[in-house]
């Protein structure tokens, strides 16, 4: 069940590679236009310095702390921007990924951008919930760390509770929320639930089928996985010349497509977990009303016994 | 390397059994002037964390005219309260710690003083707390005693104390701490009845005609440390008998009784003695040249023993190497509690490190070999800490720097993939990005400007000692330590007495430095302002460019600058310029255009607090490649982060 959930995940990629083109050209596009202030700035400082053929090979701490004291409180409109970029990108993704459930559903073709019009606001207020839940859940984390402190003192307790438990907690605790998330947003666009509804069978869900937890598991490590290797690709390469920075940049984007492609690929192999499941939950006749199916019942004819008390039903 | 975890085992061997004494210093002779000698008997209470003994002190009047006063300083009485000189000055914090808790108070009571051997002769009642400093009446740091008798010329007097030191919790280096398991850990340091230094005509800044000595007892301040005569220490501790113990000197014997252990350590040609003892050390051994190395570690650091090992080792090669011999036969390496940590006393330093402290962190290794350091500019090179701290700190920060980056590299600070800082940069940076002009390095401890002291007495000496080793050249510099060490080992050299040796050794005034840069607040600021190049050449004529570059002073210290352009065609060229003028400009003439104009390219004035403005090429040759490559970073960072952020929604 996993492995068939993970290869239909896989298929509705193959199926529908535009999809994940899509969000990473997104996510590219707004992170390498924010990115040229930063490029502006370094550059009216440090281009004409001398010093950025060797900047560029290395890092200078001395020269580094020059230049961040020139430039100053120039970094912080650049940061600042984030601030606006964050949570509309936020709104973005709550669309998006309706949009892709959407797209994904079935076997039939649907526009990505169908499923992103007619399910969008309620995706919306379905990450409003979850920001709740979020916001509860950080609350929670942080007395059980606070706790795990106070009775896990010293230097050693230090450590094992706040840089080994404290981040296998948060992982944990967040990609639960996620993972109801997710099945929530499937119930909305699948089931066309209300967003009350699809909240409740998400928070359900993540209970009720242990093999959606292990189908989230293994997409997770392969989007963990993707998403490390642009950091290891950073610190394995030393890039000094023009050719250098692009091809390492080329590399770090081909891992950050594949990021893109395991969430398209992700979204389908749950949504279609879900869909097997409902399938086989759904009930082989409808349960419906005596009153309401009177008209198109079968009234058998009269038992020629039917007047024998002894046969009659009590 | 061999490690040798001495236990229980060599623990019996020792009870109650005389042993050959070993020699607390290579020499057979007395090092120091040994003004003053202690003898100490005492006992450690770790239920009521108070240490309980008796001292014999002597005093030898080292002057020509008889001495009426005797002065003692009582530093552990800076954490009474919170009304010590020490408490206000740190404003009840010192390096992050504070004094709370069930018992974070300490002091030091004196219960009795008299002359040794004459009955009747009892002095605690002439024993009268001055306040030389800041007249702080609440201030309890420092006792006068009036004698009944001058001690004449030559004179020894001995004194005998009993005294009471209450420990309080760890702040400030000394004092006790319970750890998270429950286990005890005390390090007893600045803890007894000491004597000030009474200094003679002619001995540091006293005047050769002054009529008579002066007693130098400065109150314990928040940022001051120690200054004391040479002597010879005999200590005799008695602890619980499963408490591990270390201490300055060597020991000489242990005896058990009744539960209680009590080992004999002695200490010559030193000027402090401090010990530490728990039940919880872990022992390691290791032996360099004469000298036998102690480490008392906590055993959840047990995997960095070979790190304190190496980094003390490499400390006394390039000590005995680049300044002096280590005259000591033992030094023990403490890996203490909490704020016990990073404090030097003679033959024994405490170094701290963190539970799994990764490899690129070097903060164990930084720690250990400054600590050592001090073992000389401190312990040896004796200067008076609470009135010139830069001549310990400062010159051991230098040689911080020298031996983290000679050892370890580029990234001797930290060796994190594509972010490696040298002690050197992360010197350099404290001083210069931290007000730079603020302060003066010549300044008594207690004066430096509101959190000046890391900068006026660390970073801003490192780097200028950098920068005069880089202005003189290694082998004079080299020589100017060498001479500093033979003249003044096992004594109090001033700084006049230091920039005495470096200008007989160099052969050169350095005034100009040493009055900008130590007595003065002077800041090296200077940049290329503009590089032009004019076309001189007829029509027909090869070319032939007068070039000009204009380079500013910028700051107001005054320091000889070299700049090099490059030209066109690549070749470079070299003038020199005394730095004294706001503005100049270098003139140059040749058929080839500057390019790119540098000012100090051999990075020798660290002092400059702005180095990127000292490059500067014409803007046909400006390179975008940094920007773009931080550029393509940041976008690669922010898809991150974005990717991030999103999974959680």
């Amino acid at each position: 069940m996993i492995l068939s959930s993970f290869s239909a995940g896989i298929n509705a990629l193959r199926k529908r590679p535009g999809l994940a083109v899509l969000l990473y050209v997104l996510d590219l596009a707004l992170a390498f236009v924010l990115s040229l202030g930063v490029l502006l700035l370094i550059n009216e400082e440090v281009a004409q310095s001398g010093f950025a053929p060797d900047f560029a090979a290395q890092f200078d701490f001395t020269v580094w702390m020059d230049f961040s004291e020139q430039v100053g409180d120039a970094f912080f409109p650049i940061v600042g921007q984030l601030l606006w970029v964050i949570p509309l990108w936020l709104m973005w993704k709550a669309v998006a990924h309706v949009g892709l459930v959407h797209a994904l559903r079935g076997d039939a073709i649907r526009p990505f951008w169908d499923g992103v019009g007619r399910f969008g606001l309620r995706a919306m207020l379905l990450a409003l919930m979850y920001v709740v839940m979020l916001v509860m859940a950080v609350v929670g984390l942080g007395l059980v760390i606070w706790i795990l402190n106070q009775l896990w003192g010293g230097e050693v307790g230090i450590f094992w509770v706040n840089f080994v438990l404290a981040p296998i907690l948060v992982v944990s605790v967040f990609a639960v929320l996620d993972l109801m998330h997710d099945y929530s947003r499937i119930a909305l666009v699948v089931d066309e639930q209300a967003v009350r509804d699809a909240f409740g069978t998400g928070i359900r869900w993540a209970f009720q089928h242990g093999q959606a937890s292990w189908l989230y598991l293994l997409w997770f490590v392969v989007a963990a996985v993707l998403w490390l290797l642009p950091f290891g690709f950073d610190f394995a390469a030393t890039e000094a010349t023009a050719l250098g920075m692009w091809v390492l940049f080329l590399v770090q984007q081909a891992a950050m497509l594949g990021r893109s492609a395991a969430t398209v690929g992700w979204i389908g192999s749950e949504t279609a977990f879900y869909e097997t499941i409902r399938l086989r939950e759904m009930p082989l006749y409808a349960d419906v009303d005596e009153e309401e199916a009177a008209p198109w019942s079968y009234e058998p004819p009269p038992s020629p016994d039917a007047d024998d008390p002894g046969l009659a039903m009590a | 390397m061999r490690y040798q975890a001495v236990g229980l085992i060599l623990s019996l061997f020792l009870v109650g059994s005389a042993q050959a004494q070993p020699a607390p210093t290579t020499s057979d002779m007395p090092l120091s002037e040994r003004r003053v000698s202690y003898t100490m008997n005492v006992t450690l209470d770790p239920e009521t964390r108070t240490v309980q003994g008796t001292q014999q002190v002597t005093w030898r009047n080292p002057g020509n005219v008889p001495v009426q006063e005797l002065q003692f300083h009582l530093y552990l009485n800076a954490f009474k309260n919170e009304r010590s000189t020490f408490m206000k000055e740190s404003g009840g914090a010192h390096r992050g710690f504070t004094a709370e808790g069930n018992d974070p108070w300490g002091g030091v009571t004196v219960d009795r003083m008299q002359l040794a051997g004459v009955e009747g002769a009892d002095l605690t009642q002439q024993i009268q707390f001055i306040r030389p400093d800041d007249g702080n009446p609440d201030d309890e740091t420092v006792i006068s005693v009036q004698l009944p008798q001058a001690v004449l010329p030559g004179e020894t007097i001995a004194l005998d104390i009993d005294f009471t030191s209450k420990l309080p919790q760890i702040f400030a280096r000394t004092g006790w701490q319970e750890k998270a398991d429950g286990s005890p850990f005390f390090m007893v340091a600045q803890w007894f009845p000491k004597l000030g230094v009474y200094e003679v005509p002619g001995q540091r800044y006293l005047p050769e005609d002054a009529p008579e000595g002066q007693w130098y007892t400065h109150q314990f301040h928040a940022n001051s440390e120690f200054y004391a005569d040479f002597g010879t220490y005999d200590v005799r501790m008695t602890v619980p008998e499963d408490y591990m113990l270390g201490a300055s000197g060597v020991q000489v014997e242990e005896t058990t009784d009744g539960g209680m252990k009590t080992l004999r350590y002695v200490a010559d040609d030193v000027h402090d003695f401090a010990w530490t003892t728990s039940p919880a050390f872990r022992e390691y051994t290791t032996t360099w040249r004469h000298v036998n190395l102690r480490l008392l570690v906590q055993p959840e650091h047990e995997d960095q023993v070979q790190r304190h090992f190496d980094s003390a080792i490499a400390a006394l090669e390039r000590f005995d190497e680049w300044v002096g011999p280590y005259p000591y036969t033992s030094l023990t390496l403490v890996d203490g509690v909490g704020g016990s940590n990073g404090m030097e006393y003679p033959t024994l330093i405490t170094c701290g490190t963190v539970y799994k402290l990764p490899a690129w962190a070097r903060f164990l290794e930084l720690v250990t070999i400054h600590e050592f350091g001090h073992q000389y500019f401190y312990g040896i090179l004796a200067s008076n800490e609470a009135e010139e701290a830069w001549l310990d700190e400062g010159m051991n920060s230098y040689f911080e720097v020298r031996i983290m980056d000679d050892v370890y590299g580029a990234g001797a600070a930290l060796d994190f993939p594509g972010f490696q800082i040298s002690d050197e940069a992360m010197q350099r940076v404290s001083y210069t990005k931290n007000d730079p002009s603020r302060g003066q390095v010549f300044a008594r401890a207690w004066d430096y400007p509101h959190g000046g002291y890391g900068r006026n007495s660390y970073a801003k000496p490192a780097t200028l000692l950098k920068t005069l080793e880089n202005y003189l050249g290694w082998e004079t510099m080299h020589q100017v330590w060498r001479t500093y060490y033979d003249r003044w080992a096992f004594r109090h050299p001033t700084t006049r007495d230091f920039i005495a040796v470096a200008e007989e050794v160099s052969g050169q005034e350095l005034d100009w430095f040493f009055d900008q840069f130590v007595y003065g607040t002077a800041v090296v600021d200077y940049r290329v302002v503009s590089i032009s190049n004019r076309n001189v050449s007829e029509e027909e004529e090869p070319d032939r460019f007068e070039s000009r570059v204009r380079v500013e002073r910028k700051a107001d210290a005054i320091y000889p600058q070299t700049l090099q352009v490059r030209y066109a065609d690549g070749t470079t060229e070299r003038k020199e310029w005394d730095g004294r003028d706001q503005w100049y400009a270098f003139e140059f003439e040749g058929d080839q255009r500057i390019v790119e104009a540098f000012l100090d390219p051999e990075n020798h004035i660290l002092l400059d607090t702005n180095r990127l403005n000292n490059r500067r090429v014409l803007t046909s040759e400006a390179d975008g490649r940094v920007g773009r490559k931080y550029q393509l970073k940041t976008a690669v960072w922010l898809q991150q982060i974005f990717t991030l952020i999103t999974g959680l929604l």
